[in-house]
């Protein structure tokens, strides 16, 4: 069974700090009663959302051992509908305009800077995303 | 004056996840630190902080610390120890997982250490050599005798 089909917000996160991973996923899910699937690198990242399809991706663009354009290329030109339609939101430190122009073409849905972002401005970004 | 018992610490500093800590330079000069902690049962203290920060500098060249964690109208507890950094992957992510969980306990603290770039910490394990705790309920003007109870 997917994660989807539980019928419950399933937050795939995708970030190579490992102190910040585990602070999100327990405020998801005390603030918000969310779940988080972690995948730090972007092979794992994708790997998850076909295999899980979850609600929703939040990542960074640089990963252990690589970038995330492949895999987001990927999510969103999907064949499978369910997952071309997995709402992505980039949550980086990169705040040029050429990555924030670079990651829209791409097809992500939102695009968040971590030095202009609360924690709970991203609650409130996912909240949106799930109505 | 009452005394404090161990349990009372044990229990004060579980409850607790911000300490101040002093580090010492190879010039042996002091700096204090706010950091997330957390303990074990034999008043261990774990820690966390950025592999490149002054005071992951200062421990790598002394281990020696001393930190205090205390409540007003409640506890206050000074801990001398020594540092061990920690290196097993495994232990390293067990520890950072009981930090975060820590830090989730009040909705509106946000760790200072990830407002600051970079993503390789250094996990370190605190082994107490001395521990002392004063009560700081009472509000009498002056003690007879030390009001500090050393905790063994």
């Amino acid at each position: 069974m997917t994660t989807a089909k539980k019928n419950k917000v399933v937050i795939l996160l995708s970030e190579k700090d490992v102190f910040l991973v585990k602070i999100y996923k327990y405020k998801f899910n005390k603030e918000a009663g969310w779940e988080t699937m972690v995948a730090d690198d972007p092979k794992s990242l994708l790997e998850l959302v076909l295999k899980e399809k979850p609600s929703l991706v939040l990542t960074d663009i640089i990963l252990k051992n690589g970038t995330a354009y492949d895999v987001i290329e990927k999510i969103t030109h999907n064949k499978d509908k369910k997952i071309a339609s997995i709402p992505i939101v980039i949550l980086t430190d990169l705040a040029q305009n050429q990555d924030v122009q670079n990651m829209k073409k791409l097809g992500v849905t939102e695009y968040l800077v971590k030095s202009e972002t609360t924690f709970d401005e991203v609650i409130s970004v996912v909240k949106q995303l799930q109505k | 004056m009452k005394k404090v018992t161990k349990k009372q610490v044990r229990e004060f500093l579980k409850s607790h996840y911000i300490m101040q800590i002093a580090t010492v330079s190879r010039k042996k000069i002091p700096r204090v630190s706010v950091l997330l902690y957390a303990i074990d049962n034999d008043f261990n203290f774990y820690c966390a902080t950025h592999s490149d920060s002054l005071k992951a500098k200062n421990m790598a060249v002394n281990k020696n610390v001393s930190l205090v964690v205390w409540e007003n109208n409640n506890l206050s507890v000074q801990v001398d120890g020594k540092v061990e950094p920690i290196k097993d992957q495994k232990e390293r992510l067990k520890i950072v997982d009981r930090l975060a969980r820590a830090a989730t306990a009040d909705k509106d603290f946000w760790p200072p250490v990830l407002r600051i770039s970079g993503d390789e910490y250094a996990v370190y394990k605190i082994v107490p050599s001395t521990i002392f705790a004063l009560e700081i309920k009472s509000h009498s003007i002056r003690e007879t005798v030390s009001p500090f109870t050393q905790i063994k």
